[in-house]
């Protein structure tokens, strides 16, 4: 049997641009080498501007993801505001390490825009917690070698909303075409700092 | 009395919320004193406070119907939780393991770090690639940790058992001086750190380089991650140890001043970085010295600065295409959420202070 990062496939990369954040995935659930479900997203959102991607075993998927729905509910009740993705890329890694000798099978990764800096922020995480801050972009899932490559080389700084939604979703549909377990449609969400668009991508079904 | 509401939607928000606020009343009345400052204990303050909270709670509060307590109990239940590792997952990932799922992998930092006395002080240096396998995950990751002011910390071998192993040890440090009411001692240090990893057998996969200056002298110490330590004048870990302990083999001397110093542990940092596939991109520097402050130099080296491109790949706008769009707007977010103005109340004042001993 295969590792269980790449049961059920799957793709989601972050990339920060000038006063914007964009974090991408694409929308398949498969069974090895069969797809179960084309409408799978795996971006998650946590606060009005913070944004969770988790890739890799789908069950982890959703246990992770209400996890965290349930303790960023806690933080917002007790602290009666909403969470900053700097906090949240410490709940997080400090969630994951707590299991460090059972982990869950997620590579997470966050894409946000501090509210009160006003600052993008992103960073990645292996399955255990260990952050890496990045100040380009994060990749994660079984496209992740493919969206290196793309993105070291389409990645450039200071891309506007409008250029860094190119970049992102041509990045991510090259690396998926490449990748026999991603792919089905892809999802993006770029983040500015009053306004969030999600789009729909056009992406093969094969 | 107040009737419990059917809970119709947001089960565990109409408890979680009944159960802060009565938090909160009990912090106000100071029968319960808890501490919201630390980012990392409070994911741990919640689950403990609430299991502390809720069997008083249940008796006394206005909300003491049957059917909230069930409600909350079913909340307490998920939220019940012990300092410390959580093994819940361990018997499905080793029941998984023995049908031949291979272990997870981990960001590694096959690492070089490197550490050198001087006459004044102590200079440790670390390079700054994080590697995932073959993959290089992070190309300018900071593997030089804090510890104490005077005490700094260079860690090789699993990222994310570096990183938390250090903080951990940092915090208890710093309790232990602030109840000693010394400075902290670099052996003290590394005597925690070492027992922390012994117990854990090399499970926790961290290899250090402690190093630090205390009212006893200057420190320099490697810690393994089963428990074992040297100390000595010039140490290097990490896969990239045998270049960089080369450079210190022919070139250190026992007379080094600060400058020699920092130079010979770049020197020994860049022949790791060049010569193991484990280590890469830049040196990172942190001097440490008797009665002056800790210098970290972040980057104090950048041999492998990428190239300007020369053209770019800018997409025309247009080129992706999108079957629909959603807009969140900010007047969008608005909606979701209800501000109040907090009156003047001096006690919620007082609640916020952080309360010294008396």
């Amino acid at each position: 049997m295969g590792s269980p990062f790449d049961i059920n496939g799957g793709a989601c990369v972050a990339m920060v641009g000038k006063d914007c954040v964009a974090i991408a995935c694409d929308l398949r659930l498969g069974m090895q080498a069969l797809t179960i479900s084309n409408n799978f997203p795996k971006i998650f959102n946590y606060a009005p501007s913070t944004y969770l991607g988790l890739t890799g075993l789908a069950t982890d998927v959703n246990t992770v993801s209400d996890l965290f729905r349930y303790k960023v509910n806690m933080y917002r009740l007790r602290e009666e505001r909403h969470i900053a993705p700097q906090t949240l890329a410490n709940l997080v890694s400090s969630s994951l390490y707590e299991k460090r000798f059972g982990p869950f099978f997620v590579s997470p990764v966050l894409a946000g825009i501090n509210q009160t800096t006003g600052k993008p922020f992103i960073c990645g995480f292996d399955s255990i917690g260990c952050i890496d801050f990045a100040k380009d972009f994060i990749v994660s899932g079984t496209a992740s070698d493919q969206l290196f490559g793309t993105c070291e080389g389409l990645w450039e700084p200071d891309l506007g909303p409008e250029d860094l939604f190119e970049t992102i979703s041509q990045a991510l549909l090259s690396a998926v075409d490449r990748d026999a377990l991603s792919g089905w449609g892809a999802q993006v969400y770029i983040i500015e700092k009053d306004k969030v668009t999600q789009r729909l991508l056009k992406g093969r079904q094969d | 009395m107040p009737q419990a509401k059917t809970p119709s939607c947001g089960l565990e928000c109409l408890a979680a919320k009944a159960s802060t606020n009565r938090l909160r009343e009990l912090r106000h009345s100071k029968q319960l004193t808890l501490d919201f400052t630390s980012p990392i204990s409070l994911l741990l303050t919640s689950a403990t406070s609430l299991r502390q909270v809720s069997p008083f709670f249940c008796l006394q509060s206005d909300y003491s119907t049957p059917a909230f307590c069930s409600l909350l109990r079913l909340c307490t239940l998920r939220v019940a939780k012990m300092p410390g590792f959580d093994f819940s997952n361990y018997n499905r990932n080793a029941a998984l393991h023995a049908r031949g799922v291979p272990l997870p992998k981990a960001t590694s930092t096959g690492t070089t770090i490197v550490g050198c006395i001087y006459d004044n002080g102590v200079v440790i240096a670390a390079d700054t690639r994080a590697t995932s396998g073959p993959i290089v995950a992070d190309k300018n990751c900071e593997k030089l940790h804090y510890i104490a002011p005077k005490i700094w910390c260079a860690g090789a071998g699993t990222a994310a058992d570096t990183e938390f192993t250090t903080a951990l040890i940092s915090s208890n440090v710093e309790l232990h001086s602030l109840s000693t009411g010394r400075d902290p001692r670099v052996i003290t240090c590394m005597t925690m750190l070492k027992q922390h990893l012994f117990r854990y057998q090399g499970h926790i996969g961290a290899y250090l380089v402690v190093a630090g200056v205390d009212p006893t002298g200057v420190g320099l110490y490697t810690v393994h991650a089963h428990g074992s330590t040297d100390k000595l004048p010039y140490v290097t870990m990490g896969s990239g140890s045998l270049a960089a302990m080369s450079v210190f083999e022919s070139m250190w001397q026992p007379d080094l001043d600060k400058e020699g110093a920092i130079a010979l542990c770049s020197e020994a940092i860049k022949a790791g970085i060049f010569n193991d596939l484990g280590s890469g991109s830049n040196v990172d520097v942190c001097v440490i010295e008797k009665d002056k402050p800790t210098q970290l130099l972040r980057n104090y080296e950048r041999p492998n600065e990428r190239g300007q491109k020369e053209r770019n790949y800018r997409f025309p706008r247009g080129t992706t295409a999108w079957l629909n769009q959603k807009v969140i707007s900010k007047e969008d977010m608005k909606k979701l959420v209800t501000i109040e103005t907090m009156s003047g109340d001096d006690n919620l004042t007082v609640g916020e202070k952080m309360e010294v001993d008396a």
